[in-house]
C-alpha cells in the first residue's frame, strides 16, 4: 500500500498532464464549428439574414421556421447570427493579425537593433500602451467615420504594445543565450540569426499571447457595434445584434439580446480557454527545458 | 533549442456594455417579463386618448424632464422649431397671443389686437407686463423682436411667415401696427408662434449672435425664468412669480431639463422616478410605463414620413421614388413599430390638421389611394429604370427605435425587389442639422423622420415645398404647384383655400416627394404624483409647464 499509492499519483500526475483538458477539447470544438457555421452561413442559413417582416417581429424560440426567434423587424435571429459570426470573427482577427505582425517586428527591432532604438520603440509602446484601445477606436470612428476599417486599424495599433512587448522581453532573453553568439561567431548576419534563430523559438509564446488578444478584440468590436459605432446597417455581428435587441427588453422581449449575448460569451470563453492552455504548456515546456 | 517564456500579458479586462445587456436579457428572461409572447399581433398597445386631466393641486419642489431629442443647441427663440428647443423655449417667452387648446388665439403680451383692414393688425400691448429682470415690455421690444426674426443674418426658419410682410411699427408706447402687402389668411397663427416672440431688445442687442447660448441666456417675459445651462449635462428653469398671467398659478418651482436620447434610458430614468416625465414616449416602453406613472395619449399634427433631399440622384427619377413608397410596409410600421398607435397616412397633413373647411378636406382624403407595401410594383419600376440600381441613402435617427425599424424594413423590401437603398443612422446631432444645413444633407437622398404641423392649417406644411422654401430640402420646383400655393396664401376664405391646397396636395402626392407613411399621437409621460399636463400638440409653443403640478 505505501508503495503503490504514491506510484499510483504519480502516474495520475503525469497522465493528467499530458491529456488535454476537457474544457479546452469542449472550448476547441466550439470554436471549429463556429467558424464552420461562419464560413458555411450561406448554405446553412435557413433565412436571408436581412429578410424581413415587420408583422412577425419579436418571434419566440421555436416558432415555426424561426428556431431562435425573430428580432424587432422580424429577421431570423438564427440566420443573422449566423452571418454575424462572420464579421464577429474575421475582424477581431484581422485585428490580432496587424497587431502580431507590427508588435513582432517592433519588438525584435527593440530587443535586436541598436540600443537608441530599444529606448525610442520601448517609449513608443508604453505611451500606446497606456492609451484605452476602444478611446482609440472612437476616435478613429469620429475621424475616419463609422465602419470596421478604422476602428480595426485602431484596436491593432492599441494592441501593438501587448505583443510587441512580450517579444522584446522574450528576444532579449533569447539574445543571451550562447546559441545566438555561436551563430554570429560562425558568421551568420544578425537579422539572418534572428529571423531563422530567435523568431521561431517565440512563436508558441506569440501564439498565446495572439489567442488572448482575439478575444479581447472580439469583445471591443462588439462594444463599438453595441454602441452604433460598428457595422453599418443592415449588415449584423453580434454587437450591432445585441444593441438592435435593446428596446425589445422594455418589453419583456430577453431572446434577441440573449442569442447573440451569449454567443459573444461562448466565444470569448473558449478563446481565453485556448489562450490560457497554449501559455500554461509553453511555460510548462520552458520549466521543463 | 527552447525559450524560456516570459509571463504572458493579455489587455487590462474591460467592463462593457455589452455584458451588462446580456445579464440585463437573462434576468428579464428569468423573471418572464409581463410580455413574453410571441408574434407582432401581440405586441400591440391601446392607446385610448386623454383631453382633460385633473388639475394640478399642490405645489412641488422641483422636477426633471428629459427631452428625448436631445440637448437645444441653442435657445434662442428665433431658433424654436425643432422639439428640443421649443420644449424649454415654451415656458420661458411668449408672444403677443397665445394658443388655446384648440389652437384659438388667447391674448399674451398682448391685450388685443385690431384688424382696421385686410392688411393691417393693430395690436395693444398688455399694461404691466414685465421681463424677468423687472423691465417693461415696450412696443420698442415688440417690434424688434419681430424685426429680428426676419434678420437674414439669423437665419431663422421663422422668418418664413413674412411673405407678404411689409412693415412694423411703435405707433403708440402701448401699440404696435403691424401692415401686410396683400392678404394673409395664416398670419393670425404666428401672432401666437416664435416669429412674433418678444425678448428684451437690449438684452438681446448686448449677446449679440450668443443670445439664446449657455453663456448668455434669454430674457423673456415666461412663466419659467432661464436659470442655468450646464452643457452637455442640464438646463435649468426656475420659476418666474412675477408673471403677469395671475390667473395662471404655476406649482412647480424649478425645473431641470436632461437630454438622454436612448430610449432603454429614458425608460429606467423614468420608472426609477429619476426623471419625472418626458415628451414623446419610446413605444417599447408603453407596457412598463403605463404600469408604473401616467402615460397619456392625444390628438396630434404629426407625420412619419420620407422626403427626398437631393433630387440630382436616384431621388430625381419619379420611378424610382414611385418604388420607394411601394416598398413600404405600412401595415408593418403601424401594427409592429407603432404597436397600433399610429394611423396610415394618404396625404403628408394629417386629418387631424384641418383647422378649417374639414369637409373639403376630407373629400380630396378620401380620394386619395390607401398606400400599401406592393413588392411586384417595385420589381415592375426597378426594371423600367436603370436609377433603381443606383445608390440611394436613407438617413435616419438612430436614437429612435422606430425610425430605426422602420427604416431597416423599407430598405430590405426595396431592396429586396432590386433597389439599391443604404441606411445611413445619424445621432441626433447629426440628424438635427439636417433641417438646418444644406451641408449637413449633403451625401444624401432621402431622410425617414416624424415631423409635425406648427398649427392646423394645411397650406403652412404645403407651403414648405414651393420653390426655394427653407424646408424644399430637395430643390423640387412644380409650376403648377407653387401657382396653387401662392394663389392660396392670398386668399381668405377658407373653403377657397382649401380647394386650392387640395389641389396642390394632389400634385406632390402624385410626385412622391414626400412620402407619407403615419400619423402618430402626441404621448406624454409623467410620474404618479404629478398632474395637470393635458396631452396636447399645442406644447410647443404654449407654457405647458404652468399646468402642472402635484395631485
Amino acid at each position: 500500500m505505501t508503495l503503490t499509492l504514491p506510484a499510483l499519483r504519480t502516474r495520475r500526475g503525469t497522465s493528467r498532464a499530458r491529456r488535454r483538458p476537457v474544457a479546452v477539447l469542449l472550448s476547441g470544438g466550439f470554436l471549429v464549428v463556429v467558424a464552420a457555421v461562419a464560413a458555411l452561413a450561406p448554405v446553412l442559413a435557413p433565412h436571408s439574414p436581412d429578410a424581413t417582416s415587420l408583422l412577425d417581429s419579436f418571434l419566440l424560440p421555436g416558432a415555426p421556421g424561426h428556431l431562435l426567434g425573430t428580432d424587432s423587424t422580424g429577421r431570423d435571429t438564427l440566420s443573422r447570427l449566423m452571418y454575424g459570426a462572420r464579421l464577429s470573427l474575421l475582424a477581431p482577427l484581422g485585428v490580432v493579425a496587424l497587431a502580431t505582425i507590427a508588435g513582432v517586428t517592433l519588438g525584435l527591432l527593440a530587443a535586436r537593433g541598436p540600443g537608441w532604438l530599444d529606448v525610442l520603440l520601448s517609449r513608443a509602446m508604453d505611451v500606446v500602451f497606456a492609451f484605452p484601445g476602444l478611446l482609440l477606436a472612437m476616435l478613429a470612428i469620429a475621424v475616419f467615420g463609422r465602419g470596421l476599417t478604422a476602428p480595426m486599424i485602431a484596436l491593432a495599433i492599441a494592441y501593438t504594445p501587448f505583443v510587441g512587448r512580450v517579444v522584446r522581453s522574450l528576444a532579449l532573453q533569447e539574445s543571451a543565450r550562447p546559441y545566438v553568439e555561436s551563430y554570429q561567431v560562425m558568421g551568420f548576419g544578425r537579422l539572418a540569426v534572428t529571423l531563422r534563430h530567435v523568431l521561431p523559438n517565440l512563436t508558441p509564446v506569440i501564439a498565446a499571447q495572439s489567442a488572448l488578444a482575439f478575444g479581447y478584440a472580439l469583445i471591443d468590436l462588439a462594444t463599438l457595434s453595441f454602441l452604433g459605432l460598428g457595422v453599418r446597417p443592415p449588415q449584423s455581428d453580434w454587437g450591432s445584434m445585441i444593441a438592435q435587441a435593446q428596446p425589445a427588453l422594455l418589453q419583456g422581449l430577453p431572446w434577441p439580446a440573449v442569442v447573440p449575448g451569449i454567443a459573444v460569451l461562448l466565444t470569448v470563453v473558449a478563446v481565453n480557454v485556448l489562450g490560457d492552455h497554449l501559455g500554461n504548456s509553453v511555460g510548462r515546456t520552458g520549466e521543463r527545458s | 533549442m527552447h525559450s524560456t517564456p516570459a509571463t504572458l500579458t493579455a489587455p487590462r479586462s474591460r467592463g462593457t456594455a455589452l455584458a451588462a445587456t446580456a445579464l440585463l436579457a437573462a434576468a428579464t428572461a428569468a423573471c418572464g417579463g409581463s410580455a413574453g409572447g410571441g408574434g407582432g399581433d401581440q405586441r400591440q398597445f391601446d392607446a385610448e386618448y386623454t383631453s382633460d386631466v385633473p388639475a394640478a393641486a399642490t405645489p412641488v419642489e422641483g422636477i426633471t424632464w428629459n427631452l428625448p431629442t436631445g440637448e437645444p443647441p441653442i435657445l434662442d427663440p428665433a431658433q424654436s422649431a425643432v422639439e428640443s428647443i421649443s420644449t424649454v423655449v415654451s415656458n420661458m417667452c411668449e408672444g403677443l397671443f397665445t394658443f388655446d387648446e384648440d389652437y384659438g388665439l388667447q391674448p399674451a403680451l398682448a391685450e388685443s389686437v385690431e384688424h382696421p383692414d385686410d392688411l393691417t393688425y393693430v395690436f395693444t400691448l398688455r399694461e404691466g407686463a414685465t421681463f424677468w429682470n423687472g423691465n417693461p415690455v415696450t412696443a420698442d421690444d415688440v417690434v424688434y423682436s419681430v424685426t429680428r426674426i426676419l434678420d437674414p443674418a439669423l437665419a431663422s426658419p421663422w422668418a418664413a411667415w413674412a411673405v407678404n410682410f411689409e412693415s412694423i411699427t411703435a405707433t403708440a408706447p402701448d401699440e404696435v401696427t403691424l401692415r401686410l402687402t396683400g392678404p394673409d389668411p395664416m398670419v393670425d397663427n404666428f401672432f401666437a408662434l416664435p416669429a412674433f416672440t418678444v425678448v428684451e431688445r437690449a438684452t438681446a442687442e448686448a449677446a449679440g449672435p450668443a443670445f439664446g447660448s449657455a453663456g448668455a441666456g434669454v430674457m423673456c417675459t415666461g412663466a419659467y425664468e432661464f436659470a442655468a445651462w450646464d452643457q452637455g449635462q442640464s438646463i435649468e428653469l426656475t420659476r418666474n412669480d412675477d408673471w403677469w398671467n395671475s390667473e395662471a398659478e404655476p406649482l412647480v418651482e424649478s425645473v431641470t431639463f436632461t437630454f438622454v436620447t436612448d430610449p432603454s434610458a429614458q425608460v429606467a430614468s423614468l420608472r426609477s422616478g429619476e426623471t419625472d416625465g418626458q415628451w414623446i414616449v419610446p413605444t417599447a416602453g408603453f407596457d412598463q410605463l403605463s404600469e408604473e406613472g401616467d402615460l397619456l395619449f392625444g390628438e396630434s399634427l404629426q407625420n412619419f414620413f420620407i422626403s427626398a433631399t437631393d433630387l440630382t440622384g436616384p431621388m430625381g427619377d419619379p420611378a424610382v421614388r414611385d418604388a420607394l413608397q411601394a416598398a413600404i410596409d405600412y401595415e408593418g410600421i403601424s401594427e409592429s413599430v407603432y404597436r397600433g398607435t399610429a394611423e396610415h397616412l394618404r396625404a403628408v397633413v394629417p386629418p387631424t390638421a384641418y383647422g378649417y373647411a374639414e369637409d373639403v378636406f376630407q373629400e380630396a382624403y378620401e380620394e386619395l389611394p390607401q398606400p400599401a407595401q406592393d413588392l411586384d410594383r417595385v420589381a415592375e419600376l426597378v426594371s423600367q429604370t436603370p436609377r433603381a440600381s443606383e445608390e440611394l441613402v436613407l438617413a435616419y435617427l438612430a436614437a429612435a427605435d422606430e425610425d430605426t425599424r422602420a427604416a431597416t424594413a423599407i430598405a430590405d423590401a426595396a431592396n429586396q425587389a432590386g433597389m439599391n437603398v443604404q441606411l445611413r443612422p445619424l445621432t441626433p446631432p447629426e440628424f438635427g442639422a439636417l433641417f438646418a444645413s444644406p451641408q449637413a444633407r449633403e451625401g444624401f437622398d432621402a431622410l425617414l423622420s416624424v415631423g409635425y404641423l406648427d398649427y392646423p392649417e394645411p397650406l403652412a406644411y404645403y407651403q414648405f415645398f414651393t420653390t426655394g422654401n427653407f424646408y424644399n430640402f430637395a430643390g423640387w420646383s412644380d409650376p403648377e404647384y407653387d401657382a396653387l400655393i401662392g394663389e392660396a396664401l392670398g386668399t381668405v376664405d377658407d373653403t377657397e383655400r382649401a380647394e386650392l391646397v387640395a389641389r396642390a396636395q394632389a400634385i406632390i402626392l402624385e410626385q412622391d416627394i414626400v412620402i407619407p407613411i403615419v400619423s402618430l399621437p402626441t404621448a406624454v409621460y409623467h410620474g404618479p404624483e404629478l398632474t395637470g399636463l393635458a396631452p396636447r400638440e399645442t406644447y410647443r409653443y404654449t407654457p405647458w409647464l404652468a399646468a402642472l403640478g402635484g395631485e
